[in-house]
């Protein structure tokens, strides 16, 4: 059940070029959330950012949701500026989740950007040691250093400087020369995804990628964020998705 | 206290009314904001045959609020009552439920009316000529007296469902176009609907909408449609009105009152705080109580009679 909460911060670290790992204890929500949910913050009113803003959750440890998010604009600049004991309202669960992937089943986690929040809580819960995380940046001042993430995690540069040269795609698609895992999880910029619909249907590898829109209500209430739909209309991404079949939108 | 409202002779628990489009088809918020909690909701606007919207991005943010262009997405009639109102009627049997009818056409109206007002659940319509985002149905209606006089004369031959119409704000005479709605028997207006608006990014050089233009809603536009819902109680005192655009608190929800209006929709605040209603009813009764008003009837319109 959605429930709105006041949550309190318990850590904000930077971690990278404006990337931010926040924890903020909502007991409530936390116990509801599965990997692929989001929930929407409500920006300080001194902000002047108006509507919430949503993100995908990167775990839970002790009533508390896990966040990545990076300074971007005034709603983004204003939670990242927040300090433990500070109180922010959140919103959650929201949307739907990735689906129970079978335990014994090999999972690839394909992340670029903050995208990569619903790909760690899902690398958690799922937990096969067969399977792979990448996470993927322009440039080596957008990915976090190895003491921050699980060592678990490989990661890729566009411009080379930091783990595989290429983007998420080109590396995903190198790892394929000699591994192949049996179902693929994305979330990333709009190019990113794209390219893991691509790499789905060229190796037949079932997959669910988490897209992003703007979103006003993040209830499903008032169909802002809508994503064209491959048979024809719309499916509003806070409440039909986030997460979908790879083959299921047009983007 | 007492927070009961009418508009006409529709009778409302508190003044406090879900807007349409934003409140989806009811089941959407759940116990964050139960339909029964509001005086009335009213439903996303239906039309005869499925819309799917327009092309994204369909919503951005600006400053005190936001612009919309979701171009009267919605399932379509038939779906709505087989549906939607069910869904709507089986969850919610205590609220009180208002159509929001979109037509291309006079024809498609009326099509409307005749079909919803069979539906039991339905106590009221809301004509929907205000629409800023689809290049019919919409303004091309709430702009000109002329078919604003016709539909609505029309509607109320074909239903006995009060008619309440929702009324732009882009026009130069919003007054004209309520009395002509008053003269051809409308039972309320409902003043306003989003103002026309766009945003550029300046980083990729191009309109952020996909539809280019929308409607600008939230508290940015409150003193505009607070002028116009004044100016139409001023020159028609006797017509039931309902004041509609950027109530995020109740100190702007009792303007309306203040300014002659019976009941005050609201719908982009519940985007940003879902407690929105339970946060303006609260303000009213202390407001009522330290005023030592009764009624909503008590203050009703006060500040048009200065």
């Amino acid at each position: 059940m959605k429930v709105q909460e006041n949550g309190k911060v318990v850590s904000n670290t930077g971690v990278a070029l404006n990337l931010h790992f926040i924890e903020i204890k909502v007991p409530k929500i936390s116990t509801q959330i599965k990997p692929g949910n989001f929930v929407s913050l409500l920006p300080p009113s001194s902000s002047g950012a108006f509507l919430r803003r949503p993100f995908s959750v990167a775990g839970v440890q002790d009533g508390s949701l896990k966040l990545v998010i990076r300074d971007i604009g005034k709603g983004t600049h204003a939670i990242t500026s927040l300090a433990p004991g500070d109180c922010i309202e959140v919103l959650g669960p929201l949307g739907n989740s990735y689906p129970d992937f079978e335990p014994d089943k090999k999972l690839w986690l394909l992340g670029g950007g903050t995208g990569i929040a619903s790909l760690l809580f899902l690398h958690d819960v799922h937990g096969n040691p067969a399977d792979r995380i990448l996470w993927g940046g322009k440039t080596k001042d957008e990915l976090p250093m190895e003491t921050w993430v699980s060592s678990s995690i490989t990661f890729a540069t566009d411009d080379g400087t930091r783990g595989g040269h290429g983007n998420v795609v080109d590396v995903a698609r190198r790892w394929l020369k000699d591994d192949r895992p049996d179902y693929i999880a994305a979330c990333g910029p709009r190019g990113l995804l794209k390219g893991v619909q691509q790499l789905a249907s060229e190796y037949k590898i079932p997959a669910w990628i988490s897209c992003e829109e703007f979103m006003a209500c993040g209830m499903g209430a008032c169909a802002g964020c809508a994503v064209p739909l491959a048979v024809g209309g719309y499916a509003r991404v806070c409440a039909d998705g986030p997460v979908f079949k790879a083959g299921e939108v047009l983007l | 206290m007492n927070l009961n409202s009418k508009v006409g002779s529709f009778e409302l628990a508190n003044p406090f009314i879900a807007a349409s489009g934003t409140y989806g088809y009811g089941t959407e918020y759940g116990d964050l904001s139960p339909a029964k909690e509001w005086g009335a909701v009213i439903l996303k606007s239906v039309s005869r045959n499925l819309r799917p919207g327009n092309v994204p991005p369909r919503c951005c943010e600006v400053d005190s609020g936001m612009i919309n262009s979701i171009g009267l997405a919605n399932v379509g009639l038939e779906k709505f009552m087989a549906e939607k109102l069910p869904a709507f009627a089986a969850e919610n049997p205590d609220a009180t439920c208002i159509a929001s009818l979109a037509g291309e056409t006079l024809d498609e109206f009326l099509y409307l009316a005749e079909n919803l007002s069979k539906a039991k659940a339905i106590k009221a319509f809301e004509l929907n000529i205000s629409c800023p985002n689809v290049a019919k149905g919409g303004m091309h209606f709430g702009a000109d007296c002329n078919a604003s006089r016709q539909l609505v004369s029309e509607m109320k031959k074909i239903t006995s469902i009060p008619v309440w119409v929702k009324v732009t704000p882009s026009t130069t005479d919003p007054v004209g176009v309520a009395t002509v709605c008053a003269e051809a028997g409308a039972d309320a207006v409902v003043a306003t609907n989003t103002i026309p608006a766009m945003k550029i990014d300046i980083n990729r050089c191009r309109p952020v909408l996909g539809n280019i233009t929308g409607g600008l809603s939230g508290p940015a536009i409150f003193p505009a449609s607070l002028r116009i819902a004044y100016m139409i109680h001023k020159a028609l005192p006797k017509l039931p009105l309902v004041g509609c655009g950027g109530v995020d608190c109740g100190e702007k929800a009792v303007q309306y009152i203040l300014a002659g209006c019976s009941a005050v929709e609201i719908g982009t605040a519940t985007f940003r705080q879902p407690d929105t209603l339970v946060q303006v009813k609260k303000f009213l009764a202390e407001y009522m109580d330290k005023m030592g008003f009764k009624s909503i009837e008590d203050f009703k319109g006060l500040a048009a009679r200065i």
